[in-house]
């Protein structure tokens, strides 16, 4: 049957144009298909329809569901499945990612999907601003392309690690859905266990967080890895411009714990981060010092827990070893007093009652330095008269 | 008073000890209250400005923790002197403050006003020095306690709850303010825009004081020593 069919498709002239389309290549190279996975499946193995030759001039298209069933069932429920069902003709099939008559595996190096090249696959439409325009839902080229300097494209494209999450790493592959829907790998309800599929340890220590929690009793505030993280421009936290970089944690637990509607919904404690950028951490930390204690210093990340919970690292039990990281001699008695002081009576009665006794004091002080120059000056002119 | 000062115009009135002594506190203070100031102004232009000159907080605290390195090392002396020298003693006992001073305020006051009063006769360090001195060695004292226990925080953490260590950090800043007032609105007004030594009076840096100014500012000094006949008479003005 093959070499029925390569008689005229081993022909590299024969072309097809049909009305309205351009005129296209039917030829099939036989050395391509014979180092190609197919390279023993016969023609009419994907290609149905071809009852007597020659055959109609439109054929159904390549059924690729006949073996790989399971793919084919998961890329139906995908937004690629979904969209081809609606006949966009944007939307890749099978041939787009995979390739035709030359596909390999998926672990051959020559193959357009293995994890080092894949990406790139992808941002053939995704990072193209032509196909974005049409598809009002697809997300902005921009953030697709900031893939490539995040730590996980670098790590696939400087290291080659293929170990590195590439798109389809937290994406899923055939059944890629939008991060709205609730059975996509990167809905906000399922990121943690994308993420922990490899950072299994902190899944776990996740997991416990009050954040963790708060996620699971339907908050939708509360943050998984991407809140605090981001996606697509995730940074080492070595890195300066990363949002876990310890400078840029106040800013970005503040991002939830400054904003007044979430304070308020969820009864968290008032003014964190402009109390801490107050203390003597916070201005250290704002002018460049690199030990000074940041929100995840003391509260902890991954785990971190509210104070009223024992195991929480601020929890009062727990002061003087968290404040100890640091200070080894803070002990029992230092943990006596709070931590985020506010400029209020409640929060501080003694720090508040030395703040106004020195604002009432160097005011007073000023004016009876003021008033006795005034004397003075004034006598000396009324002698000189 | 050191003999040899007769047939003088002047008289020695600060040994270079002394002028040492100041001069080094001057320059520390200065020092300390500039990176403090930055510190505690750290929200505004002038902050920022002065802690990135100063090579951010960590440069910060290093050039201020040696301007108290100076400080303390001349309080220290200046301590050692009163206990253990002659004319450190001396100097100390007539510092001390005594009912009289206020007495002098009242006086003064009177005087300025247009009351007919006589202008207070005051001996080798009146009611206005003595302020100063007090109020500088008060407040510094508080600023040294407060700041070591600021520089040693694991130390003292050791030893304090964190709400004795959070007020300790606002005196620090606080007390550093009631300096500034005491020496650039005070002390200042006082050796430079006085009417009586505009624009400045010279005696930090020579040591020395007319016997003129001497018999009108410190005219109970001017006659003890004229009395030992440490210095000559009217001769001299």
């Amino acid at each position: 049957m093959d070499r029925e069919c390569l008689r005229c498709h081993g022909d590299p002239a024969l072309t097809r144009a049909q009305p309205g389309e351009r005129s296209r290549t039917m030829y099939v190279d036989r050395a391509v298909l014979a180092r190609s996975r197919h390279g023993r499946v016969a023609c009419t193995g994907c290609h149905p329809g071809i009852a007597r030759l020659p055959h109609e001039a439109k054929l159904p298209r390549p059924e690729c569901t006949t073996c790989h069933q399971r793919e084919a069932q998961a890329y139906a429920g995908s937004i690629h499945g979904r969209g081809l069902a609606k006949k966009d003709a944007d939307v890749p099939t099978c041939q787009r990612c995979h390739g035709g008559h030359d596909i390999v595996a998926v672990r051959d190096p020559a193959s357009r999907v293995q994890l080092l090249r894949q990406a790139k696959v992808c941002m053939e439409c995704h990072a193209d601003a032509r196909i974005t325009a049409r598809h009002p839902g697809m997300p902005n080229v921009l953030l697709i392309r900031a893939y490539g300097d995040s730590v996980h494209g670098q790590a696939v494209a400087k290291k080659g690690l293929a170990v590195a999450p590439t798109c389809t790493g937290c994406h899923g592959t055939h059944a890629v859905k939008p991060a709205d829907d609730p059975g996509s790998a990167v809905h906000r309800l399922n990121v943690a266990e994308t993420c922990g599929g490899c950072h299994q340890g902190i899944l776990t220590e996740y997991r416990d967080s009050i954040h963790a929690v708060a996620l699971t009793k339907g908050s939708k505030d509360a943050p998984t890895c991407t809140g605090c993280h981001g996606e697509h421009t995730i940074a080492a936290p070595t890195d300066p411009a990363s949002k876990v970089a310890p400078r840029n944690i106040p800013k970005t637990c503040g991002a939830c714990h400054a904003a007044e509607g979430i304070v308020k919904a969820y009864g968290l404690a008032t003014k964190r981060e402009q109390t801490y950028a107050d203390s003597f951490h916070g201005i250290a930390a704002k002018f460049g010092d690199r030990e000074a204690a940041n929100c995840a210093s003391c509260h902890g990340f991954h785990d971190v827990r509210p104070s009223s919970d024992p195991r929480s690292r601020v929890a009062k039990a727990n002061l003087p070893a968290t404040c100890g990281t640091c200070h080894p001699g803070a002990g029992a008695k230092f943990a006596e007093g709070r931590v985020h002081i506010e400029k209020t009576k409640e929060s501080a009665p003694g720090v508040f009652y030395v703040r106004s006794f020195y604002t009432w004091f160097i005011g007073i002080l000023m004016l009876c330095f003021l008033g006795y120059m005034a004397m003075e000056i004034y006598g000396y002119r009324r002698r000189r008269r | 008073m050191a003999s040899g000062e007769t047939g003088r115009t002047t008289i020695q009135r600060f040994t270079l000890n002394e002028r040492l002594q100041h001069a080094l506190l001057m320059l520390s203070t200065l020092v300390l209250l500039i990176t403090g100031f930055s510190l505690l102004f750290h929200d505004v232009w002038i902050g920022r400005w002065l802690l990135w000159l100063e090579g951010g907080v960590a440069g910060r605290g290093l050039i201020h923790r040696w301007a108290a390195g100076v400080l303390m090392a001349v309080c220290g002396y200046h301590v050692l002197s009163i206990l253990f020298t002659e004319r450190g003693h001396a100097q100390f006992m007539q510092m001390r403050p005594r009912g009289q001073d206020g007495r002098d305020l009242v006086r003064v006051m009177q005087w300025n006003l247009g009351r007919p009063v006589p202008r207070p006769a005051f001996d080798r360090f009146d009611y206005r020095q003595k302020f100063q001195y007090w109020a500088y060695g008060v407040a510094s004292a508080t600023m040294v306690l407060s700041g070591l226990a600021l520089w040693f925080a694991t130390e003292a953490m050791a030893v304090m709850p964190k709400w004795m260590f959070d007020l300790l950090a606002l005196l620090h800043g606080r007390e550093s303010v009631v300096i500034f007032l005491v020496l650039f609105l005070w002390h200042l007004y006082d050796v430079h825009f006085r009417p009586e030594v505009f624009p400045m009076d010279w005696s930090w840096i020579t040591g020395r004081i007319s016997l003129a100014d001497l018999q009108e500012r410190h005219p109970l000094e001017y006659e003890r020593l004229r009395n030992s006949g440490a210095i000559d008479g009217d001769g001299n003005r």
